[in-house]
């Protein structure tokens, strides 16, 4: 592992950890998963793009998933429990939303019943 | 298939008018792109111009784009120098003078692109340096003499971090100050 990741998702429950990326490395790895789309496209039949989409995971991973996480990532493809709209779901979620440190800072005040105590 | 009909997808801007730039020491040739997906290249990503280079790379040259990342440290700079470059050839004028008035653009896109949509330029339709020209002499109108030598101050200025401006920069300043 390199490093801390700059934000875990949790993936089938584990924890995933995902590198800081800058924005040249985003694009990449949007590019590595439009190519991987398209090319899953003329192949036609899903089962037989297993190998294209592990090389293409192969190449994603080499951007964004931390070393210790790629083996759980990889078996969750292949089993169909995953896939790479997941992948880019995930990458679009760690740039719009980054981690906070301090949730509460912009955690929204609940509406409805207080608690007990403070009534 | 029927010669001369537009395969549907693609793009209007000529074969011809390719863009092939240098990076890592290799040619890069990049997708044929309009002025409107240029300027939502720069809106996207201002500050790095990522989605120029290497957002705007062909699907063929993704899996030599990663090799190329594994061998070289230094990536994100040279992306950026690149960007640049290709902006520069994209548009036909230093890239800095694209770079200030492509935001200056976005910055009033529904006035700018309505005056020239309304005039026959599609920036959906046209290569970006065409566009610009449009989108220049559109802009320039507006101004006074002296409002336009602010405007062409404002074009010449580099953004801040960046090199090349240091001559345009001069003559802009030395042309306002005789005046």
């Amino acid at each position: 592992m390199t490093g801390t990741p700059a934000f875990t998702v949790e993936i089938n429950g584990v924890e995933v950890g995902f590198r800081d990326l800058s924005p040249g490395q985003v694009t990449m790895a949007n590019l590595i998963i439009q190519k991987a789309r398209r090319d899953a496209r003329k192949v036609g039949e899903v089962r037989a793009s297993v190998d294209l989409l592990s090389s293409m995971l192969n190449m994603v991973e080499s951007i964004i998933i931390e070393d210790e996480d790629r083996e759980h990532v990889l078996d969750s493809m292949l089993t169909g429990q995953m896939d790479l709209s997941d992948i880019y779901r995930i990458l679009r979620r760690g740039q719009a939303d980054p981690p906070q440190d301090d949730e509460d800072a912009v955690r929204p005040e609940k509406k409805g019943r207080k608690p007990r105590a403070a009534r | 298939m029927r010669s001369g009909r537009r395969r549907r997808g693609a793009s209007p801007v000529r074969p011809d008018d390719t863009i092939v730039v240098t990076c890592v020491r290799r040619g890069w040739a990049l997708r044929d792109c309009t002025a409107f997906e240029w300027l939502m290249a720069v809106n996207s990503d201002p500050e790095r111009l990522s989605r120029i280079f290497p957002g705007m790379i062909r699907p063929k040259d993704v899996e030599a784009m990663v090799a190329a990342m594994e061998a070289f440290d230094d990536m994100d700079r040279r992306w950026l120098n690149v960007a640049r470059k290709a902006l520069q050839y994209a548009s036909g004028r230093d890239w800095w003078r694209a770079y200030n008035l492509m935001r200056t653009c976005l910055d009033e896109w529904t006035f700018i692109n309505g005056v020239l949509l309304t005039k026959g330029c599609d920036a959906r339709r046209m290569p970006l340096s065409s566009w610009l020209d449009a989108a220049y002499v559109t802009k320039a109108k507006t101004f006074d003499e002296n409002g336009f030598k602010a405007f062409e101050m404002r074009l010449n200025q580099v953004p801040a971090g960046a090199q090349g401006g240091g001559t345009a920069q001069r003559q802009a300043l030395m042309a306002f100050a005789a005046d």
